[in-house]
């Protein structure tokens, strides 16, 4: 009698004890599941964060009396903030020259010959295929042409040539003349222009600047 | 009857010949003569040192401001630069197919940068060495809307070797008058950035004791080698 009382609380601490086991498992499992889209999206926005990484690149002018420095933060959703600065030699604070908020496909970049030879002038050049446009803005942060802080010439080249293409754009030619290369439509080589930054035009040239 | 001989008039060819050749030396001589220099108008002046602070450059027909030379600040920048840390041979190496400059001591490169060969005039190729070096001079030649005329040039290095005279003035010198570098765009000289030259100046032997300098027979030879077409 005894030994069938002790069989059956076996057995019954037995069962509960599975029911329990079973009880928590089930209920740590919908816990998983529900809390996954939480935890998921905690993930991301700490990934979002941790990504914003910061870049920083100094291009000093010919004669070594300016530098130019291009600050990149690249966000989290793919654009990069980029902010141009100048300092000169004799100055201790940097000048906020320009600032644009730009996509991978058309962030600036700093060319060599980026100064004009008096450091007054700097151009850029915006994406990098070979639809890639050119901008040219002043180093003292005033407005190049009426108001706007920038002239992009591009645009202004094909308006006034459509036959041609531009293939490069290489430096400066004088202190006021930005050297822009071309083919024709069909891949000949174009004559090279000068874009004069006296009147914003181009002015053909007999030579080419290889 | 009598025979009319014709004779040859071997004396008038010998003369037309004579006289021929003597037009072919001629040419030749006054041709190898005139062989042009880096700087057509200023051969000669610009192989000296020269300051000219209230002068206008022109280039491409604009009108440009030269850097002002001070002189006395030149020796304080012999102080911080013209360190001697020689740990083997100087060469320096212009490719002008990429128009870039190299320059090695030993094996150690000390200087990397972009150049402007010669668009106007070819720049020579072969092993040169520096004949003379100064802070500052002038510079001009070209016709036309070629013309340019360029006081305060500055860092020269002039060079030559046994086919090219140091009287032609080819040089390595910095440039304030444009900022192409990478492209062809000298009358015939070796155009470096500014702060390139500088470097290449105090680094190079002889030493800038002063404004100009000449090697001795004990100065170190520094090599240049000038090679490949420029595009």
């Amino acid at each position: 009698m005894e030994k069938r009382r002790n069989t059956f609380f076996l057995t019954l601490i037995l069962v509960g004890t599975l029911i329990t086991a079973g009880l928590v498992f089930w209920s740590s499992f919908r816990v998983k599941t529900s809390s996954t889209p939480t935890e998921s999206l905690a993930a991301n926005s700490n990934t979002l964060v941790v990504s914003e990484t910061e870049t920083k690149e100094e291009v000093l002018a010919p004669n070594g009396k300016m530098t130019l420095i291009l600050r990149n933060v690249k966000k989290a959703d793919g654009t990069t903030a980029q902010t141009f600065s100048v300092i000169s030699e004799d100055e201790v604070t940097p000048l906020q020259i320009y600032t644009l908020n730009s996509g991978t496909d058309n962030s600036i970049s700093i060319p060599f010959n980026t100064f004009s030879p008096d450091n007054k002038f700097i151009f850029l050049k915006k994406g990098q295929s070979e639809k890639s446009e050119y901008m040219v803005l002043r180093t003292d942060g005033k407005n190049i042409k009426g108001e706007d802080k920038t002239v992009e010439f591009t645009s202004l080249f094909y308006e006034k040539y459509p036959e041609f293409v531009i293939t490069d754009v290489t430096g400066w030619g004088g202190t006021g003349l930005i050297v822009v290369n071309s083919n024709y439509l069909d891949g000949k080589m174009g004559p090279s222009f000068w874009f004069d930054l006296s009147g914003f035009s181009f002015i053909r040239l007999s030579t080419k600047f290889n | 009857m009598v025979r009319k001989v014709t004779r040859t008039p071997l004396f008038l060819y010998l003369g037309i010949f004579i006289a021929a050749m003597s037009l072919v030396f001629f040419i030749l001589h006054k041709s190898v003569k005139n062989i042009p220099c880096a700087n057509t108008l200023s051969c000669k002046e610009s192989l000296e040192l020269s300051v000219n602070n209230d002068e206008q450059a022109v280039f491409n027909a604009e009108k440009i401001d030269p850097p002002k030379i001070d002189l006395l600040a030149s020796s304080e920048e012999k102080k911080v630069l013209g360190i001697e840390s020689s740990t083997g041979d100087k060469h320096i190496y212009v490719d002008l197919g990429t128009q870039t400059l190299k320059a090695y001591e030993g094996e150690t490169l000390f200087l990397e940068t972009k150049i402007s060969s010669g668009k106007w005039f070819p720049t020579p190729t072969g092993d040169f060495k520096i004949w003379r070096k100064v802070r500052s001079t002038k510079m001009s030649g070209g016709q036309g809307a070629d013309y340019y005329y360029l006081p305060n040039v500055p860092y020269v290095m002039f060079f030559s070797n046994s086919v090219v005279a140091g009287s032609r003035g080819f040089s390595l010198h910095g440039t304030y008058w444009h900022n192409n570098f990478g492209h062809p765009m000298s009358h015939g000289c070796v155009n470096m950035r500014t702060i390139d030259a500088q470097k290449i100046f105090y680094w190079t032997d002889p030493p800038p004791n002063e404004d100009e300098s000449v090697p001795t027979e004990n100065t170190p030879d520094v090599l240049i080698t000038i090679y490949g077409e420029a595009p």
